[in-house]
């Protein structure tokens, strides 16, 4: 048990008579790396959001550590070691990529009630720093409104790993990059993983990435888990070739 | 010019001066009138640091600055010396805000706004019935020297000083962490909390700071009419510092300076030649917020840089 950084046990989620999730359970070991598969509708940004603390389950725990944190907030949530991104991307839009990144740092160093702007300049080569791993130190003063919807993926999981979490949680963290961005962006994604020793669950709907970086895979179809195990034994599952993987290579096949 | 924008500092430290200068230099009517202008700027200019840094819409501001009037002439009244008592007045604001807001942060947008409306009416309620403590709608006066014995010009310095360093206290605490926490969270909540940073417990400690800087205008006020009524802490004190915000501009640091002038500048005119004078006030309001959601100050930024080679 003390093994699993980050377990959920029974989750469900209800809206009125809609289940967004039934019974849904899911373990994650400290350092693993894990995906969450599934068509859409399938419960999986529920499910992250029910982790992170932006959603209250109708049934279930969720335990980080091996303390119960069902019903924890999420800035709470987010001091003991739960970094995340949001589907629909989500910085502070009115403020330049430096002044985001900042923000992340003074999170970092719990700084936030400071009166003394010079708490923010000791930040200066940090947030320099971070900013150019996500590649975006040439537009670092521009307003985040202004860049690239792919540069804002980027900012956010920059602001993310600036706070240093201990267990990520990234839905779907390329949604609407190209091709080799969202390879590039992966790719920095476990290298960063991998370096500070994080785990990390993420949603995502290419296949080709997701069979190869996960460790585990949870496959999710109408609000429960449909199968769950390493890449092969989910290539293997035959439910899951039937209702995701048959559906996603086809369309795949369709767009090459 | 341009010098002006990009340089807020530079252009605040000149502001001083000049407005300095022409207290000074001016004639008794026009010291009364910039000694209340100034008032009201920094009315505004709390305000605006919770709609336009924070992301809270207050519409009932006026109870920190009615509760600044009446913790300064309540206090006075009751034989406080006046040093003590115009620091007493902020202070019953600043514990007004810490309640009140910590009631008010549990909820967003709307439903905020509401309940920033039923707490300052509850606190117009409350003085207005409390007629043994307050007078109620007769009001107190004769509590306090006029001008606080400073004489018209040095009053009037007094309130710029207030004004000046109340926005200052603003400017600081915009240029520190705080300053981008309370920004981060005002805009965009659900990324801030999944940072770390708690959202109502940032957005109470913006409540305060805007709660007693009003409070810090409602006792100036209070001191400068030689008066206090319920009125000041009613719904056309929570009105007139909205309408600053939005003439002035939304979302700028002088926005409500010039808001305030322009507000004061129409109704004083308009007022005094136009019967229908709150209609034209109306249609202004609605003519800014639709050709020009930054206000004035957004127009007068507009012009400036256009004066300018752009960078
Ligand atoms: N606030 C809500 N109210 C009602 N239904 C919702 C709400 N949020 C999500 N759902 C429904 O729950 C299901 C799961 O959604 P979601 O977790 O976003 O799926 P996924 O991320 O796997 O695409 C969907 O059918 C969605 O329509
Ligand atoms: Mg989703």
């Amino acid at each position: 048990m003390a093994d699993f950084i980050l377990s959920a046990e029974g989750i469900s989620k209800k809206y009125g008579a809609f289940s967004a999730l039934t019974n849904v359970s899911l373990k994650l070991k400290s350092g693993e790396i894990r995906a969450v598969i599934g068509p859409n509708g399938a419960g999986k940004s529920t499910l992250t959001n029910v982790l992170g603390g932006q959603i209250l389950p109708t049934a279930g725990t969720v335990v980080l550590d091996g303390r119960i944190v069902t019903g924890l907030a999420p800035h709470r949530r987010a001091g003991l070691g739960i970094g995340r991104t949001f589907q629909i991307n989500s910085t502070f839009r009115h403020m330049t990529v430096r002044e985001n990144m900042l923000a992340a740092c003074v999170a970092a160093a719990g700084t936030g009630y400071s009166l003394f702007s010079s708490k923010l300049r000791v930040l200066d080569s940090r947030v320099a720093e971070l900013v150019d791993e996500v590649g975006l130190s040439n537009i670092s003063e521009s307003i985040v409104e202004a860049i690239s919807h792919g540069d804002r993926k980027r900012l956010e999981l920059g602001m993310v790993l600036a706070t240093g979490p201990r267990l990520l949680l990234l839905d779907e963290p390329t949604a609407g990059m190209g091709l080799n961005e969202r390879q590039d962006l992966f790719k920095l994604i476990v290298d960063v993983v991998k370096k500070r020793g994080l785990t990390l669950m993420f949603v995502e709907h290419d296949i080709d990435i997701v069979f190869n970086l996960a460790e585990r895979i949870t496959v999710m179809a109408r609000g429960s888990v449909l199968a769950e195990g390493n890449p092969d034994e989910i290539s293997a599952d035959p439910h899951v070739q039937e209702i995701y993987l048959g559906e996603s290579v086809a369309a795949k096949g369709a767009t090459c | 010019m341009n010098i002006l924008v990009r340089h807020p500092v530079v252009a605040g430290a000149l502001a001083f001066v000049a407005s300095a200068s022409i207290l000074v230099l001016a004639n008794d009517v026009w010291l009364m009138r910039l000694t209340e202008l100034l008032i009201w700027i920094l009315f505004a200019a709390s305000l605006n640091f919770l709609i336009s840094f924070s992301g809270m819409v207050s519409f009932g501001h006026a109870a920190y600055f009615g509760l600044g009037c009446y913790g300064f002439a309540l206090s006075a009244k009751a034989g406080v010396p006046i040093i003590v008592a115009v620091m007493i007045g902020p202070l019953v604001a600043t514990f007004a805000a810490a309640i009140y807001g910590a009631l008010c942060v549990r909820l967003n947008k709307i439903y905020f706004a509401m309940l920033t409306l039923a707490c300052a009416e509850i606190t117009y309620s409350v003085i207005h019935q409390w007629y043994d403590l307050t007078g109620g709608d007769t009001g107190l006066t004769q509590f306090a020297p006029p001008s606080l014995d400073l004489g018209a010009r040095g009053f009037a310095l007094l309130v710029l000083a207030c004004c000046a360093g109340g926005l200052l206290v603003i400017r600081l605490v915009l240029n520190a962490p705080l300053g981008l926490v309370i920004r981060s969270v005002g805009e965009n909540p659900g990324r801030a909390a999944a940072l770390g940073f708690s959202q109502r417990q940032v957005q109470w400690v913006a409540f305060v700071i805007a709660g007693s800087l009003a409070g810090v205008a409602g006792t100036l006020y209070s001191a400068f009419q030689g008066n206090a009524f319920p009125d000041y802490a009613g719904m056309r004190f929570s009105l007139a510092p909205l309408v600053m915000v939005i003439l002035g501009g939304l979302g700028s640091f002088f926005g409500p300076v010039i808001g305030a002038i322009v507000e004061k500048g129409l109704t004083g005119v308009l007022s005094h030649y136009v019967v229908f004078w709150e209609l034209i006030m109306g249609v202004v309001v609605i003519t800014v917020t639709v050709y020009s959601p930054h206000g004035f100050w957004g127009l007068i930024k507009r012009v400036i840089n256009k004066g300018a080679p752009r960078g």
